[in-house]
């Protein structure tokens, strides 16, 4: 890479300036001391490990060390800090180990966080691209392999105050685009200007985002299931789609392992039989990425035909009666436009083709008998667990799955009691319940000026927008309204505190579009895509650097419903970074706005407001008391305003200790059981949709996507489920499907979150690197057809992009499909072949449905690469700018 | 005499390698060195196939060949617990442990001139600690102590299974209580 100089641990002390001595002498972290600890070190020999912590000569101490990392685990991590410098990790050991308040231990991605914050490749000082001119952005075409010149915070925020003005003078607020719904205080100066087309994504959830509620669940589907201690009353336990050990780690795995041990016989559906799977030992059910509409119809179909069979004793049908609409003829809405049901369509009335397990297997590749293992299983008198991810809703055309994954659980009447219940197990939600047992306090900051224009672009087509002046303006999420397309001149993109590049669809057409703008700036805190890119990039600290939180980060709120973590500054802002807020504040200056209004508190002042507003629900009364006593001299010492209060334990004992647990025992106050109050009293308590129930037949659903304008061949949404053939998706694999004529992109991948990395987050850490190989996952089927063994490096392309990865070879994949883990920061060369494996380089930005962003619906082509081998990443050097000083 | 060792849970080892990262940054290791490290087997063919994880490092094994074949005398068995340790202070870097072991657990340290392994976090146990991959797991699935203690806790746990050596070469201090895919000779390493 042109731009790039590669730091190899080898540091120089020119290469951090800015550092104090002590801080720049450990950032190697590959040995390096703090210098005021030389003597010391030196008396020790050479290859031993140095443990400060143990050593009484050396000061130093244990701090909380926020763990944001986007994955939803919220571990307790601490770090020991000499001398402003973490020189060791360790996790919770705050309390006894118990199944009833478990410690809660960091996953590796925690545990390597040390290489996050003091890494040799953080960012110093603001820079600017080389051939970066104002107004116009130069020479463009080099945003990405450009040089960059050093320069003062002084002169970073006038170039970034002068084009937001300029921009906003010459082409209006319009021209700015917030891609990949980025975040922050710096998009509040912005907005205060005027605002900028904001954007919004179906991201994680997929479709659910949008048809959860619709169909009556809460918002993205999340929150009401059975709380963790309810799992061991299950007879099954099925993880659609899931993967805890590798997407959300931390202690999720650990409260499964309990069910496993307690005789929980457990059940995957997916097209990897993944570590979480084999793990639990799980009965593996094959669905093709993109196909679960397909398997979920046909499971109806069995159950139907059972209960026929089997008089009444699959179905529940006085629960579906009581809690649904639309399961068939008898119980159709009040607001039915069509007069067809979902049970006659499954029996193929409308279309002379029953769904049956066959017709299924064809698409979904699923064994029949397993569609009719998994209906069986789903019959009324089995206590069954239904967790969900989102893989199978970030594809294209699975609308209807999010009413068929519910439609199957609620025909066996599995919901709201112990051992049953239809819910998710997704970051920070698996186990948990919308039933929380702590809330945060409010920091107090005045809200963040809303963003005054209305128009906001859908991520799909947010770099075509860029490129063909044209797009669909959606409205707030997670709506699906009318379409409504319109023109866009964008001319200036902001890039702050989200991963738009590497995490959304199409990043090959991110770059493209990136360079045809007149300006582009990021907030970054080490060599990011989104940096890389840019023509001006401005250093933000990091969590640790931070004075404190009980969120998890600055922008995520990750709560762990048992515990209760505060994290606590670690160090003071390294080299020039600066705060997001601080940044945001010398911004408005700049432009003109008042600063100390739109930021009147300090940090101190904002945490202590959070810590102090904080609420607990009492485990002997469930009500929420507050949380924290804080005193007087708690007050004064923090130099903030505030009241003394009692609560439930000291502000100084909470902070020392960095965090509180509760204890759970089944039946506690605490136990929940997802929509437990509808299911109780459905008159007093309904669902938000038209009837008050669980839609299957839901016509506000039909009537949306009809309007949205996505669906582009042609078919009619049903108000209730049906099937339709998804775009690119495994018919697309094929020329000629019905004669079974592969295609140009006769493969499906799909791209499983890894535990390298929480998104795109980390992927730039030593340990983690050198941990996971970030390989493409083939099936041995495939694998052997084209002569590739384990290590060989492979070649992927599609008519988008091409990429190389080292070949891993499983017996537990479905053939022809291929994984291609989320997140590696793109690294294209100087041929066009990108050395990362960056799995956005071959999604499609094609979308239909409500207009999901369809990560697991793509095709490709792989193939043994000729080339010289990958070295591999661990032994890449890290990303450095190349600087001018 | 005593003798230490660590008992693995195999079972509910999930291969998430946060031992590994952990004993990494315990250690300040260079990239590519690793006292222990996790590695992730295959066994059985699709659609039936699954995965299994093992988390190696040093077995302080009763009768260890690095400390038969070091020139220096800089391995050596601790009188008092038998564990396998590298006095750093003689060791001359030359590879024959990283050699000797069946193992293939020590490792030469390029950046320190040595080689390296574990020692059972001595210094951390010294002070009344665990190693600190013990209470890193996030599966609690590692433990260590007295290695015939151990053995009498986990009736069920083993020092032989496919993927390692014969224990009769160095009499490993070593008990696993394997998962059932890891007892079958049909496997193959998987690159996570």
């Amino acid at each position: 890479m042109s731009n790039q100089t590669r730091g190899k641990g080898s540091i120089t002390r020119r290469s951090f300036v800015g550092a104090s001595a002590a801080a720049m002498a450990t950032l190697a972290l590959t040995g390096c001391q703090p210098e005021t600890r030389l003597k010391k070190t030196e008396e020790e020999p050479k290859g031993a490990a140095r443990d400060k912590e143990l050593d009484p000569n050396v000061e130093g101490k244990w701090v909380t060390a926020c763990c944001n990392n986007n994955c939803g685990g919220m571990c307790l991590n601490k770090v020991y800090v000499v001398d402003g410098v973490v020189v060791r990790q360790k996790t919770d050991d705050t309390t006894e180990d118990s199944m009833a308040a478990p410690q809660l231990r960091a996953c590796p991605r925690g545990r390597s966080k040390k290489q996050h914050t003091f890494g040799v490749d953080r960012l110093k000082y603001p820079m600017k691209r080389k051939n970066w001119e104002p107004h116009t952005g130069g020479k463009k075409e080099l945003r990405g392999v450009d040089e960059w010149v050093r320069i003062s915070w002084d002169e970073a925020l006038d170039i970034v105050a002068d084009e937001l003005k300029n921009t906003i003078d010459t082409h209006g607020n319009r021209a700015i685009l917030y891609p990949g719904q980025v975040k922050g205080n710096i998009t509040g100066v912005i907005n205060a200007l005027g605002g900028a087309v904001g954007s919004i994504t179906s991201g994680s959830m997929g479709t659910a985002v949008y048809h959860s509620t619709v169909m009556g669940q809460p918002l993205m589907g999340i929150g009401e299931q059975n709380d963790r201690t309810d799992w061991v009353n299950a007879d099954y336990l099925v993880l659609y789609g899931c993967n805890q050990a590798w997407a959300s780690p931390g202690t999720y795995m650990y409260y499964f392992n309990e069910a496993k041990k307690a005789g929980v016989q457990f059940v995957f559906v997916g097209p990897e039989y993944n570590v979480t799977a084999a793990h639990f030992n799980a009965k593996w059910i094959q669905v093709r990425p993109g196909t679960d509409t397909a398997f979920l119809l046909a499971v109806a179909y069995q159950m139907f035909k059972s209960d026929e069979a089997q008089k009444g004793s699959v179905i529940d049908w006085d629960f579906l009666a009581k809690y649904t609409v639309g399961i068939d003829g008898n119980s159709m809405p009040a607001d039915a436009k069509v007069n067809e049901n979902f049970h006659d369509y499954v029996m193929g009335t409308y279309d002379g083709q029953p769904k049956t397990p066959e017709w299924a297997s064809a698409i979904s590749g699923t064994p029949p008998e397993d569609i009719v293992f998994y209906a069986d299983m789903l019959k009324r008198d089995n206590a069954v667990t239904t967790l969900r991810s989102y893989a199978a809703f970030r594809t294209n055309d699975s609308d209807d799955a999010n009413y068929l994954y519910m439609a199957v659980g609620l025909m066996g009447g599995h919901l709201g009691k112990p051992g049953h219940a239809i819910g998710e197990a997704y970051h920070n939600c698996a186990g948990s319940c919308m039933d929380t047992i702590f809330n945060l306090g409010a920091s107090g900051a005045p809200a963040a000026p809303k963003n005054p224009i209305t128009d906001i672009v859908n991520d799909p087509e947010q770099w075509s927008a860029i490129l063909t002046g044209t797009f669909n303006s959606r409205g707030p999420w997670p709506t699906c309204p009318p379409e409504n397309r319109k023109d866009i001149d964008t001319r200036l993109i902001v890039f702050t505190e989200a991963s738009p590049m590497n995490t959304l669809l199409d990043t090959g057409s991110a770059i493209e579009a990136v360079r045809k703008v007149d300006f582009v700036f990021s907030t970054a805190r080490s060599y990011t895509t989104q940096a890389q890119y840019s023509d001006v990039v401005l250093p933000v600290i990091t969590e640790w650097e931070k004075v404190g939180d009980l969120r998890g980060g600055s922008v995520m709120t990750l709560k762990n419903r048992e515990a209760l973590i505060a994290a606590t500054q670690v160090c003071e802002p390294l080299f020039e970074a600066k705060s997001d807020k601080q940044i945001a504040k010398e911004l408005a200056a700049k432009v003109g706005l008042n600063a100390d209004e739109l930021f009147p508190l300090s940090d101190e002042q904002e945490f202590f407001n959070m810590l102090a507003g904080t609420t607990m629900k009492s485990p002997d009364t469930g009500e929420f008391v507050p949380f924290l006593t804080i005193t007087d001299d708690d007050i004064s010492s923090w130099g903030v305003e505030g009241k003394p209060q009692e609560g439930v334990i000291s502000l100084s004992e909470f902070l020392d200790k960095g965090i509180y647990k509760v204890e759970r025992k089944p039946g506690d106050v605490y136990t929940y059981y997802g929509y437990q109050d509808f299911i109780k009293d459905p008159t007093a308590n309904p669902r938000e949709t038209p009837s008050g129930k669980f839609e299957i037949y839901s016509q506000t659903k039909a009537d949306s996507l009809n309007a949205a304008g996505y669906t582009k061949d042609g078919f009619v949404w049903k108000p209730y489920p049906t099937y339709k053939v998804p775009v690119n998706g495994y018919e697309a694999s094929f020329a000629d499907f019905a004669n079974g004529v592969k295609g140009d992109y006769p493969y499906q991948v799909f791209n499983p979150h890894y535990l390298r990395r929480s998104h795109t987050q980390f992927d730039n850490l030593p340990y983690l690197r050198q941990a996971f190989a970030n390989p493409v996952f083939i099936s041995s089927v495939d694998a052997a057809e084209k002569g590739i063994v384990d290590g060989d490096t492979v070649r992927i392309w599609n008519g988008k992009a091409q990429s190389l990865r080292p070949a891993s070879v499983t017996e537990r994949l479905m053939p022809g499909v291929i994984a291609l883990p989320h997140g590696p920061w793109v690294d294209v060369d100087k041929d066009g072949v990108d050395r990362a494996g960056a799995e956005n380089l071959f999604t499609s930005p094609a979308t239909s449905g409500f207009g999901v962003a369809g990560y697991n619906t793509n095709l490709v082509n792989f193939e043994k690469y000729q080339g010289d081998a990958l070295e591999e990443d661990y032994l890449v050097p890290q990303r450095i700018p190349s600087i001018q000083e | 005499m005593t003798q230490f060792g660590f008992y693995f849970n195999q079972e509910d080892c999930i291969g998430c390698r946060v031992c590994q990262v952990a004993c990494c940054d315990r250690n300040d290791l260079a990239p590519g060195v690793t006292f222990r490290r996790v590695e992730s087997f295959e066994t059985g063919a699709y659609p039936t196939a699954t995965v299994y994880h093992y988390a190696l490092t040093c077995n302080h094994c009763a009768k260890p060949a690095c400390v038969a074949n070091c020139p220096s005398g800089a391995m050596q068995k601790d009188p008092d617990d038998g564990t396998v340790f590298i006095d750093y202070k003689e060791c001359i870097g030359c590879g024959t442990c990283v050699k000797s072991c069946p193992y293939g657990v020590p490792v030469l340290q390029e950046d320190k001139g040595t080689s390296g392994k574990c020692d059972g976090c001595k210094a951390f146990r010294d002070a009344g600690q665990n190693p600190v991959c013990v209470d890193a797991c996030v599966m609690r699935a590692l433990e260590y102590g007295d290695i015939e203690e151990l053995r009498a806790q986990h009736g069920t746990a083993v020092s032989a299974l496919p993927i390692l050596p014969d224990p009769a070469a160095t009499d490993p201090s070593l008990a696993v209580d394997p998962k059932e895919a890891a007892l079958s000779e049909q496997y193959k390493p998987f690159i996570i």
